[in-house]
């Protein structure tokens, strides 16, 4: 179970502030897949990376009762200086994990070949994308944080993910993206952001029908 | 495939488990740290030795051949001790300061956190100049340029010390250098104005009477005193005080991990 409880964060801009989170409840359970959906500065990747530990909320907490992934996207969690596999091998060993196994797991999953042996920056968001990915289905986390991890793949490797998770049952998944498409394959149940809090709708149909109003 | 326990990191955990995963990071980033600095090409991480080296080496031969003031010392031994330490002091700061700038990245992952960051490199740069420091001692005892050390473990002590004195620097660098660009900008300069400071080109005794106890209230003075005196035995008239460097080092760490623990806050992410 993921517990967020009125989270707020604001930025300093201009010397005004800018509320970005205002009072944001949340709740995910073990397989649930949920999306959340809002406009480009909403706040849905502040959201998100404040679940993963990388920005202190102003107030509120998160209880994380799961494990959680890295915020999937098209940068960081990697090192571009290193090769696909120097990454492989460090992410191991901060996660404790067999490395062989993982090697393996990745270049069969990613399909990246002896692009594994180049550095990271010289991938494209594409292939990072895959590789993240593929690293985090790897290391068995109870929940995925994709932060438009996902659409930067291309539909064979859409197909793949899709496959990967349906796999995995009780994987939850918090995903951020704009592609309809993508969601709509992976999620069953959508928020709107909008104005600092979270907007809880019944169906994915009513959160579009209210997201694209 | 893996177990679920191995990763799962709850937000409330037991210290020994807080300290073991962190132990497995900074070894983790130690040996990522060596990968992504000297790469596999040509002589890879020997660099991590060589630079420092390479350093301590021309600064002998030019006091050598110059004829700087050195006292009873050898000039090769006075040299290598004072240049290490100044290397030490300088490598720990300034290359320690910008690993946020680096390593950003790598803050996506829960387990690794602002201070393992700081304290890998800051132990990866004093561990460079130690190796180096060790061997160039054995280079310039091998070729009768030095005798070896009087009393090795006091060399080791006062070297330790040092260390810790050097990486609290590091780390206080990393907090200014994320609070401020200024500290950037300045931060040569300054390490430049520190060399009176370290110790390394004049020994205590030899300064008028009434500036000895000023120059005493620098951390590092202690340590290279004690360090040579370690080496070449009472003769060279070392002063020093064992518990006021210690002092210094333990305030160090508490303001260095305080600080550090407020980086987050302000951090500027990717």
């Amino acid at each position: 179970m993921l517990q967020v409880r009125d989270l707020k964060k604001s930025y300093t801009i201009h010397g005004g502030t800018l509320k970005v989170l205002n009072g944001v409840n949340l709740e995910i359970t073990h397989g649930e897949k949920v999306a959340i959906l809002g406009r480009n500065g909403a706040g849905k990747s502040t959201l998100i990376r404040i679940i993963g530990d990388l920005e202190i909320p102003d107030s509120g907490k998160v209880f994380r009762g799961m494990s959680i992934s890295w915020p999937l996207g098209y940068s960081g969690g990697m090192q571009g200086s290193l090769t696909g596999y120097d990454n492989i091998a460090f992410l191991c060993r901060i996660y404790n994990v067999d490395q062989s196994e993982v090697r393996e797991y990745v270049s069969s999953f990613t399909e990246l070949g002896h692009f594994l042996k180049e550095p990271v920056k010289t991938y494209s968001a594409g292939m990072r994308g895959r590789l993240n990915f593929a690293l985090s289905m790897a290391f068995n986390f109870d929940c995925l944080l994709i932060d438009e991890g996902l659409t930067a793949g291309d539909s064979r490797f859409a197909d793949r993910c899709h496959q990967a998770l349906e796999a995995k049952k009780d994987c939850a998944i918090l995903m951020v993206a704009h592609a309809q498409e993508s969601i709509r394959q992976f999620c069953q149940k959508a928020y709107v952001l909008e104005g600092g809090t979270l907007l809880s709708f019944d169906s994915m149909d009513d959160a579009y029908r209210h997201y694209n109003a | 495939m893996n177990s679920r326990s191995n990763i799962l990191t709850p937000a409330k955990q037991s210290f020994w488990i807080s300290l073991k995963i962190q132990g497995r990071v900074i070894k983790a980033l130690f040996l990522r740290e060596m990968i992504s600095h000297f790469g596999r090409n040509n002589i890879g991480f020997l660099w991590m030795f060589a630079e420092p080296m390479m350093f301590s080496v021309g600064i002998t031969i030019l006091w050598t051949v110059v004829g700087h003031e050195h006292g009873v010392m050898p000039p090769a031994g006075f040299a290598l001790t004072g240049y290490s330490s100044i290397v030490g002091w300088r490598n720990c700061v300034n290359k320690t300061s910008v690993t946020l700038t680096a390593n950003k990245g790598l803050l996506f992952h829960r387990n690794v956190t602002v201070l393992d960051l700081a304290l890998t490199r800051a132990l990866f740069e004093f561990s460079a100049v130690s190796v180096s420091f060790l061997f160039l001692s054995i280079v310039f005892i091998g070729l009768g340029l030095m005798s070896a050390p009087i009393n090795p473990l006091q060399v080791l002590i006062a070297w330790f010390l040092l260390g810790w004195f050097f990486i609290c620097g590091g780390l206080i660098a990393v907090f200014l250098d994320q609070k401020s660009e200024i500290f950037h900008r300045i931060s040569h300069v300054m390490m430049y104005l520190t060399l009176p400071l370290t110790g390394a080109f004049a020994m205590v005794s030899w300064l008028p009477k009434k500036l000895q106890s000023t120059y005493l209230l620098s951390p590092m003075v202690n340590g290279v005193e004690m360090l040579r005196e370690g080496y070449f035995g009472e003769i060279v008239q070392a002063q020093y005080s064992i518990s006021f460097l210690i002092t210094c080092n333990i305030v160090l760490t508490a303001i260095a991990l305080l600080l550090l623990s407020q980086v987050k806050k302000f951090i500027e992410s990717e």
